[in-house]
């Protein structure tokens, strides 16, 4: 059983203080509603996706 | 059959590796964040960390597992099937994660159902479809795709902690589940096709010679490619590129599960050692971008070798210097060579053995990697608990590292890689293997 205890080392949680610093982070860089923040996210990353597409529906 | 355009300005591959880029980038990246919902879990249905961890080891290890299955059934099927059918699969999963309430169901969705599927989006599967479209910049476009996972750890745990923390772990998953199913899949559905003959076209978008007729194919035979994946067990370059790669599992995966525990030992707090952790992750990035258009201008093996050996000093310095000098030290050398191996080991995969077995021979090689992280893990937990402290598995890990670095220069690259010699005689063949 000792061997098994090191593969729950595996995937161990962040450290909640270390989650609270990122939002944290996010939040002073912004300074906007975190809705906003989150669709500013999803937007950026949704923009490569649309142009890739676009652009390779026009090459074919 | 579509035409050509007349005078194409971008080779279409570069599209596809793009597409695969996006899918790595989600992928990796959301899985990366399980570790955010961790403490979560542990509050709300209140069970240990070790429990809900257990769900996540026995995933790597079935990840691990299934890779030879997968890989077999991308080289008879295709990788885009695969590759399609694990995106489908992995988008209703991230949205399952969302009613998973308890630790069993945890193991089913996450542990059974995730890290299987996983294994069709791994470097293994979109190596197959990338082989096919590149030849001379084989290195560059294994990067593009590598370089996918790497950013999206880098963009997505921040962005799924601060969903998590504003809203629900609910809402993080179900975000990433949507983003699968209606970008991911469609992107892969419209774009990635398995052989640039299917559109006409040519591996690095070369120009056929106008004597050729549309249906000669000038994709060139490696010298030791195989119709049967099984031969290939019989020749030296796999056991070579495998051996230094299961280095490559022991080295990173260690240090992905204990760097935060050397950190403590050194007296250095977990946000500082994150911060060094994300620095090495930073770096990697731009090493691996770099690794392989290098890589197209020289023999790979060469470069594979310094990688190899540049991370060996990296762990000496972890010894060497004490506390954070030793952390920074370590993030900026090891950084700089820790997923470089990766389109390193995939192209030179199938510059030696072809894109026929190059499924099965990569997931093999690559479940040898996975297997000997596993095992590091155990190590280096056994070394801390004897010795209370990292000092002689990392002084151990960086001899290993030294000889990887020797393993993978003695590759006879120029007497085995279709980039040097495009068919050999199978005396040759069998000498080479021997």
């Amino acid at each position: 059983m000792q061997l098994f205890n090191y593969l729950l080392h595996h995937d161990e949680g962040i450290d909640p203080t270390l989650a609270e610093w990122i939002h944290n982070a996010i939040d002073d860089f912004f300074q906007i509603d975190p809705l906003v923040v989150i669709v500013i996210g999803i937007i950026g990353i949704l923009t490569f996706p649309l142009i890739l597409l676009t652009l390779s529906r026009r090459y074919k | 059959m579509q035409s050509k355009p007349d005078s194409p300005k971008f080779f279409y591959g570069w599209y596809v590796v793009s597409a695969m880029f996006f899918s790595a980038f989600l992928v990796v990246g959301v899985g990366q964040a399980f570790g955010v919902f961790v403490r979560t879990w542990e509050v709300e249905w209140g069970v240990s960390v070790g429990q809900i961890s257990l769900a996540a080891s026995i995933g790597a290890l079935l990840n691990g597992i299934t890779l030879p299955i997968v890989g077999m059934s991308a080289d008879k099927w295709g990788g885009r099937r695969i590759v399609l059918l694990s995106t489908t699969i992995m988008g209703f999963a991230f949205i399952a994660m969302a009613f998973v309430s308890n630790v069993w169901m945890l193991l089913a969705v996450f542990g059974v159902v995730i890290c299987s599927v996983r294994s069709g989006l791994g470097p293994s599967i979109t190596g197959t479809i990338v082989a096919r479209w590149f030849q001379k910049k084989r290195g560059s476009a294994m990067s593009v795709v590598i370089l996918g996972g790497s950013i999206g750890g880098l963009i997505l745990v921040p962005l799924l902690t601060y969903i998590m923390i504003e809203f629900s772990w609910q809402t993080a998953w179900v975000i990433s589940g949507i983003f699968t199913l209606v970008v991911a899949l469609p992107l892969t559905w419209f774009i990635v096709s398995d052989d640039p003959s299917s559109m006409n076209l040519q591996p690095d978008g070369e120009e056929l010679p106008d004597d050729e007729n549309s249906s000669t194919r000038k994709t060139l035979e490696s010298p030791l490619a195989a119709t049967r994946w099984q031969k290939s067990l019989r020749t030296w370059p796999l056991w070579q590129i495998a051996g230094a790669y299961i280095v490559c599992g022991i080295t990173t995966q260690s240090i992905a599960v204990h760097f935060i525990y050397w950190a403590g030992s050194e007296g250095i707090s977990p946000s500082t050692a994150a911060w060094g952790f994300g620095l090495l992750s930073g770096i990697n990035a731009i090493g691996v971008l770099m690794a392989g258009p290098i890589s197209d201008r020289m023999q790979r093996k060469n470069l594979l070798s310094f990688v190899y050996f540049v991370r060996g000093i990296a762990f000496i310095t972890l010894v060497i210097f004490p506390g954070s000098i030793g952390l920074w030290t370590f993030a900026i050398i090891g950084g700089a060579s820790w997923l470089a191996t990766v389109p390193l080991t995939t192209a030179l995969t199938a510059d030696v053995y072809g894109i026929k077995t190059m499924g099965t021979l990569g997931s093999i090689i690559l479940m040898a990697h996975q297997l000997g992280g596993a095992a590091a893990v155990l190590i280096y937990g056994m070394a801390f608990d004897r010795w209370q402290s990292y000092d002689v598995v990392y002084l151990g890990s960086a001899l290993l590292l030294f000889v990887a670095a020797f393993v993978a220069w003695s590759i006879h690259e120029k007497a085995v890689s279709v980039r040097y010699v495009q068919k050999i005689d199978p005396e040759l063949a069998n000498e080479i293997s021997t």
